[in-house]
């Protein structure tokens, strides 16, 4: 069986794009359990469903926003007249280019959008976040989108950005997105991902983060939403005195799967950076943490740590943490460490002998375990936002746990 | 308002309590003494419901709507709910829940339950406020995590505070004077004479006579091998300081 078979034959792309994606699928298919990186996800169910080519034609979509500048994707397709654009940034179409990086991107070819190039000026510092709102819409019960987005952070500029991804109507999307920023000499950026898509949906989100000297970088991931998601992040170091924390939280309940896939690359030496991932594990959701360090040969004087915590809240839940270190440098500092855990019986009691019942308490406490992570963000909007949407998870899997 | 008859419980398979009795009224002060391992830790975790202890026998009467009701048969909370409230021996460390959001959840649970509104937080936070007076505690300490980081005393005081905010009608006070020092043990101790009425009982459990030189017990009892096997006035303490538990225990 071809995967994504109906996507090709009903495909708008142009015949040169067709044709390349098709070239490229023939000689390397979709990865399998087989493969190192994708030992506990299976895609088989997924790719080999009948997608509808889900367009932004009849979504009714409004947004409401007041403390960001939302820059609007309707299936991966730039809607300029929900969006605000402040002065200091342009938002232009950008060719993408043909070459394939993998089988995920070919079939993304199938999709004829446009990727969008977000360039903010040097220097530039806005007064309210930018806020990438990701949009899947269709009334098909099962429909593909992909969208694509560069960002270009100029150098000195301060910038915070909220990327949402939602789902409007609960069918099942298979839903593909690349963002690929570029942190200039001495710019600051803080990104939170927040991914709250549909219960019955696959999410894949690939995030390319390439920093230039002094970068200051922030990246904090929430994978709450999709029955399954693989987040992968990947964090190129070129130059000397990058500071870089690279964080995520995953909430998952039910039969969610949530895969986290990093790759910390310090291809120069000088730089820190330093991970932390969380994950709260509820019912008979499964979660996976690949924590990936690279330190190249030459690269002296590198700094990077590593640190995942997980909370199963039930017998069920499944976690597989694993570090992936290599280190060519002798010169360097690299920590990591994982741990699994269940909740404190004590502080349950603690709270329980306080009149709090037993749904809230484990809630308060499951938040306690998280939080921390989100208190790490600088900007308060982001924070905001952030704190809301895992509140609600939270809130969400405690109703559903004594429900 | 308490009344406890043959309480046999367990934990980790041993027998611990082993037929305890005990009768408390409301107003009344009661002080248990006795040796280590005699099981007076044990009593308060089965009264506020510790999971980890198993009643075996006995029943444990307490008085809800002017009836006497089987406490045991109450999670927890709804323990809590009812007005039993222990003061820990070891207070916990809650990480990541600020004392304030502990307390105002505590609150407004018991409001709940009365089926009142809960408060909001900012109301909340002047309540709350002016009953940190009752121990002496500064303000910040709302918006630190639960116990985290506090000292010993820090943490008793945190405990006494946690009874005024719930207005406990029975309040089990497990080793409270223990790791305190003279200064934290007076603003400990006096904080429970402010919150002792007419309408509620204390149990203390105790090692030392020192804690009765400041909150003054109506009744003292001796436990010893899962049972209270001497009951008396204030002078009974004053007896045990002197001679200890072996003319009893024998």
């Amino acid at each position: 069986m071809i995967p994504f078979q109906t996507l090709f034959k009903n495909s708008k792309s142009s015949e040169e794009l067709k044709k390349s994606a098709h070239d490229f699928l023939s000689l390397k298919s979709f990865p399998t359990k087989k493969d190192e990186d994708w030992k506990y996800t299976s895609l088989k169910s997924w790719i080999e469903k009948d997608y509808v080519l889900a367009s932004d034609e009849g979504a009714d979509i409004e947004v409401k926003s007041s403390h960001t500048y939302p820059l609007v994707f309707v299936n991966g397709h730039f809607q300029r007249q929900l969006s605000q654009i402040p002065g200091q940034v342009q938002v232009f179409p950008k060719k993408r280019s043909l070459t394939l990086e993998d089988s995920f991107d070919a079939v993304s070819r199938l999709n004829p959008v446009e990727s969008i190039e977000v360039s903010v000026s040097a220097n530039a510092s806005l007064d309210r976040p930018l806020e990438f709102i990701f949009i899947s819409a269709s009334r098909a019960a099962q429909a593909y989108a992909s969208a694509h987005i560069s960002l270009n952070v100029g150098a000195g500029a301060n910038l915070s950005v909220v990327e949402s991804h939602l789902q409007h109507g609960t069918g099942t999307f298979f839903v593909y997105q690349t963002t690929d920023i570029d942190v200039q000499a001495n710019a600051k950026l803080e990104f939170v991902q927040i991914q709250n898509v549909g219960p019955l949906s696959f999410h894949l989100s690939k995030l390319n983060v390439q920093a230039q000297e002094a970068a200051d970088i922030k990246t904090c991931v929430l994978s709450l939403g999709a029955l399954q998601s693989r987040n992968e992040l990947k964090l190129h170091i070129h130059a000397k005195d990058v500071s870089a924390q690279v964080l995520g939280v995953y909430a998952v309940s039910g039969f969610q799967q949530s895969d986290h896939y990093t790759s910390i690359q310090h291809h120069v030496g000088g730089s820190q950076t330093s991970q932390l991932y969380k994950g709260l594990l509820d019912q008979s959701s499964k979660g996976v943490f690949n924590g990936g360090v690279y330190i190249a040969k030459d690269a002296q004087k590198a700094n990077s740590e590593q640190l995942n915590k997980n909370l199963l809240l039930s017998s069920q839940a499944e976690i597989n943490s694993k570090p992936q270190l290599q280190i060519y440098a002798d010169d360097v500092k690299a920590a990591h460490g994982s741990t699994i855990g269940q909740l404190q019986k004590e502080e349950l009691f603690y709270l329980q002998s306080r009149a709090i019942p037993k749904a809230q308490a484990i809630e308060m406490l499951s938040q306690a375990f998280v939080m921390d992570v989100i208190e790490k963000l600088d900007h308060s909007i982001l924070k905001q936002e952030a704190t809301k949407a895992l509140k609600e998870k939270t809130s969400q899997m405690q109703k559903a746990t004594f429900s | 308002m308490l009344e406890i008859k043959n309480l046999k419980a367990q934990v980790d398979g041993k027998e611990v309590l082993k037929g305890l009795n005990l009768s408390v009224r409301a107003g009344e002060v009661h002080a248990i003494m006795g040796p280590n391992g005699s099981g007076k830790s044990t009593l308060s975790k089965v009264l506020a419901g510790h999971p980890a202890y198993e009643v075996t026998a006995g029943e444990v009467l307490f008085e809800i709507n002017l009836k006497m009701m089987n406490l045991l048969d109450l999670e927890p909370d709804q323990r809590a709910k009812e007005g039993v409230f222990l003061a820990f021996q070891y207070p916990i460390e809650v990480p990541g829940v600020s004392n304030f959001q502990f307390l105002l959840s505590s609150f407004n649970a018991i409001l709940e339950s009365q089926g009142s509104l809960p408060l909001e937080p900012e109301e909340f936070r002047k309540y709350v406020t002016e009953k940190m007076k009752i121990v002496s505690m500064k303000p910040d300490y709302l918006d630190r995590g639960v116990n985290v980081g506090f000292s010993g005393g820090e943490k008793k005081k945190n405990e006494i505070l946690q009874m005024a905010v719930l207005a406990p009608r029975l309040a089990l006070l497990d080793e409270t004077d223990s790791g305190l020092d003279i200064d934290a043990l007076r603003i400990v101790a006096e904080g429970v004479n402010k919150l002792k009425n007419k309408e509620n009982a204390v149990v203390m459990i105790t090692h030392y006579q020192r804690l009765l030189d400041y909150i003054k017990p109506d009744y003292v009892h001796v436990l010893a091998n899962g049972q209270i096997i001497e009951t008396g006035g204030p002078e009974l303490a004053q007896k045990l300081e002197k001679q200890g538990y072996d003319w009893l225990v024998k």
